[in-house]
């Protein structure tokens, strides 16, 4: 699955620390997560989508290999 | 995380405390040092007797032929219990900043460890027979537990290195 958490996270002028804070997660969680080698939980990707405005799916697209 | 029966962040600091102590005891009871130094008035076999245990776990006929042989210390009994409270203390409680990726390293350093486990297992099938391979067995019981304190910790370690590295 990709992400373009980094792209919205410039775009929403947050670092890694405050999208953290604001999900409840731990800001290595968000760096495992824009460098793909994690993929969250359904309700931890819908509320870093909450955060940036957008769907789920404008966050995260599936790739052809899931 | 409720789901994965995790005990609270305080349990750690218990843990990090007697995980330790009891290694080190654990590895002297497995090489006999200072075996001697630990007598107790009361031996555990008297106990395990005078409740019927041992004739009810291992029956008589075993006994008698020797395979649970009398021992007159509680020492290794004593540090075995502190040994197994200490690492579930370590291993399952909550990290200060515990969350989801945090359990998916966790169950994941689980998986390795069964797995690893297993490998020595083997190998311990193959070249061990005999009295040797209850002492190999004997020292293998609590691997699984420590291959998994070592996957686990090492891989929060590595992770929070390279957060650190990329700030």
């Amino acid at each position: 699955m990709k992400n373009n958490l980094k792209v919205c996270r410039a775009i929403g002028s947050l670092t890694q620390e405050e999208l953290a804070a604001k999900v409840g997660v731990t800001r290595q969680a968000i760096i495992a997560i824009e460098r793909g080698k994690y993929i969250p939980s359904t309700v931890l990707a819908m509320k870093i989508a909450r955060v940036f405005g957008k769907t789920v799916e404008e966050v995260f697209t599936l790739e052809e290999t899931d | 995380m409720d789901k994965l029966f995790l005990l609270p962040h305080w349990c750690r600091k218990i843990g990090m405390v007697v995980f330790p102590i009891s290694l080190v005891l654990e590895i002297a009871c497995l090489l006999e040092i200072g075996f001697n130094l630990f007598q107790f008035e009361i031996s555990l076999n008297d106990i395990r007797e005078w409740l019927g245990l041992s004739a009810f776990v291992c029956g008589d006929s075993l006994e008698n032929m020797g395979h649970f042989t009398p021992c007159n210390d509680l020492l290794p009994t004593v540090v075995d219990i502190l040994f197994i409270v200490g690492s579930c203390l370590l291993g399952f409680s909550k990290l200060s900043d515990e969350d989801e990726y945090f359990s998916k390293i966790r169950m994941q350093a689980l998986v390795l460890a069964v797995y690893m486990y297993a490998a020595v297992l083997i190998i311990g099938e193959i070249l061990c027979w005999g009295t040797a391979f209850l002492y190999f067995m004997r020292c293998c019981i609590f691997a699984p537990v420590l291959f998994f304190l070592i996957f686990f910790y090492a891989r929060v370690a590595a992770v929070r290195k390279g957060a650190k590295d990329e700030k």
